[in-house]
């Protein structure tokens, strides 16, 4: 994986939002730095669904904080709709910034237990919306509708009177109330049961059409972001491995990690033959120090000299499906021969 | 009274894995903690029995239930971070009832620790005895959980949800290492989860739990092959899946598991069910024999014509329960199955 490379992003004026070489790092002890996420591009265009995919501590998660420059990254560009973000400060940054909302993964704890659901979903509009007050509580009645809450029952509710599955939506429509046009979703529904998961997926996947949302899906469930996503980006330790469309990723993955995620998804199948080698579980690579070259080396069966050596970089393998590594799954499509040939 | 566990009946043979599944608040947990005394005496009260090689354990004395946890009995649980002692090194956690239920020797127990260690597949097992719980992933921690609950060679073992907070891919290892201890040791296991793709393939047998009570208990075979419950149905329906195609509509359970103070009359799952009638919501279905080996409870059993009935008279009406089933089995045969 480990790849670097800008071969996947594409022109036009449908890209709302066009993330390049971002690069976040925190300093640790010893003068070091935990390189979470290193140069990584992306694009989504307005109305797609793009998932992020890895596993715990890739940087996905750091990703979706750095678009909206909570912390701002260290390197990179953000553009939203054309608008180099990281080049703002201040009030400009703040404004620009409610164009871009976020949902958190656990919906109790994301909501302020003290303050009754009318005012927690109401406060952005304090900040940005409209003075009068019913007004205010006209859009606020809308969105808590639009999720599916009673807003007249809920109104002077608090939280904890509600469960994992409706705080959720709650979330959601106080993400909504400001009208963004990007909505970063970070892991949604991995603390909720299957049942209401599928419930706020359905949501998620109504309100997108609703209200013209874009939206990014990050969450560690394969399942999960197949189901919402259009195109799906899987990372790890902090760099992108394999873009592409949703449906061709799962079909034909060519990165060896992403065939490794999606042979341990669990199918709800008894006939599944379930592969049961133990493999002894090693420390994963630290992003204080990663391993040269390719940074999935260290746990690739397909690894040699060459990806310790080199990093690899982002080549289209299948129409609009992309891969960073040196042995890809499945070989280039003809196309990118024919060329080289000319 | 919230009654947690309603009425319920298992055995676990020596060799066997059952799984128990269900949603939050199903009960689950609550009957493996019962099971194995685990639950705080003021204010439960327990009725029935649990027998244990000819002992029944609701009998033993508190005091006395030390002989069988960890000996006898032992349990894996759901979060590998707070289950072990933040303070206290990897090596003492393994050898404490080493030494308390098998008497070892401080050196005897070390040794023991080690190989356990080991049997786990934890890389560089010395230096790890030595080292405290937050040093270690999250997968190796749920590792040493499972050598501490293996070591004195229990004959059952619980694993209440014991990948829920792990990464699909250490997921997958920590369960072949539970098969794998299940098998060599020949132990009974049950395994308590909330997911049915993961108890699948590691079965031999499922109960499905719904409001304290076992709505319906299969061989998994026969289970996954025919489904009875409209609970089961449901549950395994709203698993977004691989082998579906992106932005099928996911065939919700509408509404919320029932208030176990007051738990609605007849069916306890009617409220949300696509197919339940009139005599759902005041008689209460009993457990019956589909198959010998697959017993479920339910007027109106999946796969039967008075289900498919009922099921088209529901979508008339316009219940959202049906309507949203049809909407799933329409974007289904849309966009197509396997791509």
């Amino acid at each position: 994986m480990a790849g670097t490379g800008t071969a996947h992003l594409r022109d036009g004026d449908e890209v709302l939002l066009r993330v390049e070489g971002l690069t976040v790092e925190f300093p640790a002890p010893g003068g070091n730095k935990v390189k979470a996420v290193s140069g990584i591009s992306f694009d989504i265009k307005k109305g797609e669904t793009l998932g992020l995919v890895g596993e715990s501590g890739c940087g996905k998660s750091t990703t979706g904080k750095a678009i909206i420059q909570l912390p701002p990254p260290t390197g990179g560009s953000v553009q939203l709709n054309g608008d180099e973000l990281t080049d703002l400060h201040g009030d400009e940054l703040r404004r620009r910034r409610t164009d871009i909302q976020m949902i958190f993964q656990d919906p109790i704890s994301s909501l302020n237990p003290r303050r009754k659901i009318g005012k927690v979903v109401s406060e952005p509009l304090d900040v940005w919306g409209p003075d009068s007050k019913e007004e205010k509580q006209a859009i606020t009645d809308k969105f808590l509708e639009a999720v599916g809450i009673d807003p007249d029952v809920a109104r002077d509710k608090r939280p904890h009177e509600f469960s994992g599955g409706q705080c959720q939506r709650i979330s959601i429509a106080r993400a909504l109330v400001l009208d963004p046009s990007l909505l970063i979703c970070d892991e949604p529904v991995s603390a909720l049961d299957v049942s209401v998961q599928a419930q706020i997926l359905n949501l998620l996947g109504d309100l997108k059409v609703e209200y013209n949302l874009t939206l990014v899906f990050i969450a560690h469930d394969l399942a999960v972001v197949k189901n919402i996503s259009d195109r799906v980006a899987v990372m790890y330790l902090g760099k992108m491995c394999e873009i592409a469309e949703s449906n061709e990723m799962y079909s034909n993955p060519a990165h060896p990690y992403t065939a490794l995620l999606l042979g341990s998804v669990p199918e709800p199948d008894p006939n599944t033959d379930l592969d049961l080698e133990i493999v002894e579980e090693g420390d994963l690579p630290s992003p204080i120090n990663p391993p040269s070259g390719c940074r999935f080396r260290t746990r690739c069966p397909r690894a040699d000299e060459q990806c310790a050596a080199e990093e690899p970089q982002m080549v289209e393998i299948a129409s609009d499906h992309f891969v960073a590594c040196h042995h890809p799954l499945i070989d280039p499509q003809p196309a990118e021969v024919s060329l080289a040939n000319d | 009274m919230v009654k947690a566990v309603d009425g319920v009946d298992l055995s676990v043979d020596r060799g066997r894995t059952i799984g128990i599944v269900g949603e939050s608040g199903s009960g689950k947990t609550v009957l493996a903690r019962t099971i194995m005394r685990l639950n705080l005496g003021v204010n439960v009260h327990t009725e029935g029995s649990v027998r244990y090689a000819g002992v029944d354990l609701l009998d033993v004395p508190k005091k006395q239930m030390r002989d069988y946890w960890g000996a006898e009995i032992a349990m894996v649980f759901q979060d590998p971070m707070t289950s072990l002692n933040p303070v206290v090194r990897i090596g003492r956690q393994v050898t404490e009832h080493l030494r308390h239920h098998l008497g070892l020797s401080k050196e005897e127990a070390k040794e023991t620790a080690l190989a356990l260690l080991k049997e786990v597949r934890i890389p560089e097992a010395e230096a790890r005895l030595n080292a405290f719980p937050h040093q270690l992933s999250g997968g190796m921690r749920q590792r040493v959980c499972i050598a501490i609950a293996i070591a004195c060679g229990p004959r059952l073992l619980f694993a209440d949800e014991p990948t829920t907070a792990l990464d699909v891919t250490v997921q997958h290892q920590i369960m072949n290492v539970l098969a794998r201890e299940q098998n060599e040791r020949d132990m009974g296991m049950v395994l308590v989860t909330h997911d049915l793709g993961v108890v699948a393939g590691r079965t031999d047998d499922i109960a499905v739990m719904y409001a304290g009570k076992i709505v319906e208990r299969a061989s998994t075979k026969s289970l996954f092959a025919d489904v009875k419950h409209p609970y089961t149905e449901a549950l395994l329906r709203s698993i977004p899946r691989t082998s579906h195609a992106s932005h099928t509509r996911l065939a919700a359970i509408v509404g919320r598991p029932p208030d176990l103070i007051n738990p609605p009359s007849g069916c306890s799952f009617s409220p949300r069910c696509a197919y339940a009638q009139d005599i759902c919501f005041t008689e209460e279905p009993v457990l019956e024999e589909a198959s010998p080996n697959h017993e479920f409870a339910c007027h109106f059993p999946v796969g039967t014509e008075p289900n498919r009935e009922a099921f088209e008279k529901n979508v008339a009406k316009g219940m959202p329960q049906a309507v949203s089933i049809r909407r799933h089995e329409e974007s289904l045969a849309e966009l197509g199955g396997h791509v």
